[in-house]
């Protein structure tokens, strides 16, 4: 009705948009662990096929997933964007996202000309497609703390996928003049620093405030945050190759600027003006803690010798935690919000949907999948524990989405509606 | 002084009431609770008024439209109302988790309904508004009555 004025309630999304991607992103980690529980100590070797394919099914799908869903819902009801179509289009992406990520991790372990292609197909329509239109809306717009940052990251999502591609017409026999190993480098780069860590950064803008109360981030410094760790990727990826000193500066600086951004949500959650300590806020803390933890690790590399396995952990964390955050929060309030938006008497409450005390039992069972994870680093047995508590943490998630999408349908169709006439 | 700043304060303002309430509720300690939810519950409903009575109106009369933001505005107020009476009957029967679980709702919907207020109509009044219109129109949301 009115595209412009971005506050229409009727742009938000339907609620199933995002339960699916949530729903999808949780099924790819269990997937995710299941894998990890059979590659074992196997995973401290980074060029195996195996791990390579179980990066991409955290990165693509799971990180990949939980984006799509949150920016679906985020973007119409947070940033006045409006996204023509929306339901249709995220269903098909859906699909084809799904089956892109298949093709690749198979691709990965067959080795197989045609999967390589089908998954660059797949996977550059569903990204591509996504990225574009969103980028298209989010330009129009009146930016807020979060939205630049999102196009932003969107942005590096496609200098990721373009890089991928690539690499992937690399190791599909096709003959380019590319450092391989430098081109890698730059696609780890740009999806971890720039794709993931953008996005959770814009996140953060809006929801440390919105959901826990604190003071906001400071205008100034939410716009360009964003914009300096973009450029310093952008430098990295034009002069590097020229002069490899460089690089790790670079690198080094971008962690930094993480890494204090991280320190700042630390700070504002302990400013929070509401007493009360859900498990979201220990996801949080977890999550943005253990990027602190990693960016120490990168300066301590310098000095003394670590396991590159120890700073892919500790990374890994980052989003993982912060998913978690983001669902047990996301998906409680939007079953209760839209059924009581459409007047159902017995719309459930929050702790309904997801009774506090599960969500923090499965906090606890993720920090458990944490610590094992880096004491495995240099005990590799304990991978098998720690893949099974992933698997664990993740099916309980999976299993929260899946009964907040049961009841909200439950409520469709036997609730109670008041009537407007 | 800008339009922002005047309403700006008095979403701290509740916030600040509201977080004392949901404390008291967490320790189970519902005399507080009580107290603290009334002022919030009072609080909230004045400024909701001042907007709905003058803001709102001034604002559709610069921006030229009656509908659009203001209509989703006053629909969230009523959704926040909806809330508010829901969180006293817990009170009365005090039922902790249900509190709980309702200021929880109702904080992430008021966030956001502030969010918007603050980022977009208080942002785009500073804008928009000469300033002794400004004035002008503070001085009668002061004058609105509780
Ligand atoms: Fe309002
Ligand atoms: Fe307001």
């Amino acid at each position: 009705m009115f595209q412009n004025s971005g506050l229409s309630l009727e742009q938000a999304p339907p609620i199933v948009v995002v339960l699916r991607f949530f729903i999808t992103g949780s099924i790819f980690g269990v997937i995710a662990s299941i894998m990890l529980f059979f590659i074992g100590a196997d995973i401290a070797n980074f060029s195996l096929p195996q791990t390579i394919a179980l990066t991409h099914l955290f990165t693509l799908g799971v990180m990949g997933s939980f984006m799509f869903g949150a920016l679906y819902q985020m973007l119409p009801v947070l940033c006045g964007v409006h996204i023509k179509g929306a339901d249709l289009l995220a269903l098909r992406v859906n699909y084809i996202f799904i089956f892109g990520i298949t093709a690749l991790v198979a691709a990965f372990f067959t080795n197989a000309i045609v999967l390589y292609i089908v998954a660059t197909l797949f996977l550059a329509y569903a990204i591509f497609f996504t990225a574009f239109a969103m980028l298209g809306q989010l330009r129009k717009i009146q930016h807020n703390n979060s939205s630049r940052g999102m196009m932003l990251s969107l942005t590096a999502l496609i200098v990721v996928a373009v890089l991928g591609i690539t690499l992937l017409a690399i190791r599909g026999g096709l003959a380019i003049d590319i450092d391989y190993l430098w081109l890698k480098e730059m696609h780890y780069s740009f999806g971890l620093f720039g794709w993931v860590s953008l996005l959770i950064i814009s996140v953060s803008f809006q929801v440390i405030e919105m959901f826990y109360v604190t003071p906001s981030f400071p205008k100034g410094y939410a716009k360009n945050l964003p914009i300096a760790i973009i450029a310093l990727l952008f430098i990295d990826l034009f002069f590097s190759s020229l002069n490899p000193q460089i690089r790790s500066i670079l690198q080094l600086l971008v962690v930094l600027l993480i890494a204090f951004h991280a320190g700042f949500i630390l700070l504002r959650l302990k400013q929070k003006k509401r007493p009360v300590i859900d498990a979201t806020i220990l996801f949080w803390i977890l999550g943005e803690g253990a990027f602190i933890a990693f960016a120490v690790a990168l300066i301590a590399t310098f000095y003394v010798t670590l396991p590159p396995l120890l700073l892919v952990v500790l990374f890994s964390f980052f989003p993982l935690s912060v998913i978690f955050a983001m669902s047990y929060k996301i998906v409680p309030f939007l079953v209760w919000f839209h059924l009581n938006a459409q007047g159902y008497f017995n719309a459930p409450m929050m702790h309904e949907v997801t009774p506090p005390s599960y969500a923090k039992r499965n906090f606890y069972i993720f920090l458990g999948a944490f610590v094992t994870a880096i004491i495995a680093v240099f005990l590799p047995v304990v991978w098998y524990l720690s893949a099974l508590l992933l698997m664990i943490a993740f099916f309980m998630l999976f299993l929260n989405n899946y009964r907040a999408w049961h009841k909200y349908q439950e409520v469709l169709e036997s609730g109670e509606k008041f009537s407007f006439t | 002084m800008d339009i922002s700043q005047y309403l700006i304060a008095e979403h701290r303002e509740c916030d600040v009431i509201f977080a004392r309430a949901e404390k008291a509720a967490a320790e189970g300690d519902f005399t507080t609770t009580k107290d603290e939810f009334l002022k919030f519950a009072d609080e909230t409903l004045h400024h909701f008024k001042k907007e709905e009575e003058e803001f709102f109106p001034a604002f559709e009369a610069a921006t030229g439209s009656a509908e659009g933001p203001t209509r989703v505005m006053k629909y969230e107020h009523e959704q926040v109302r909806g809330l508010l009476g829901k969180m006293a009957q817990a009170i009365e029967s005090e039922d902790k988790d249900a509190y709980l679980s309702l200021a929880e709702s109702l904080m992430i919907l008021l966030q956001q309904h502030n969010m918007k207020e603050e980022q977009m109509l208080y942002a785009m009044a500073d804008r928009l508004f000469p300033p002794n219109a400004k004035e002008e129109l503070i001085e009668k949301m002061k004058k609105v009555a509780p």
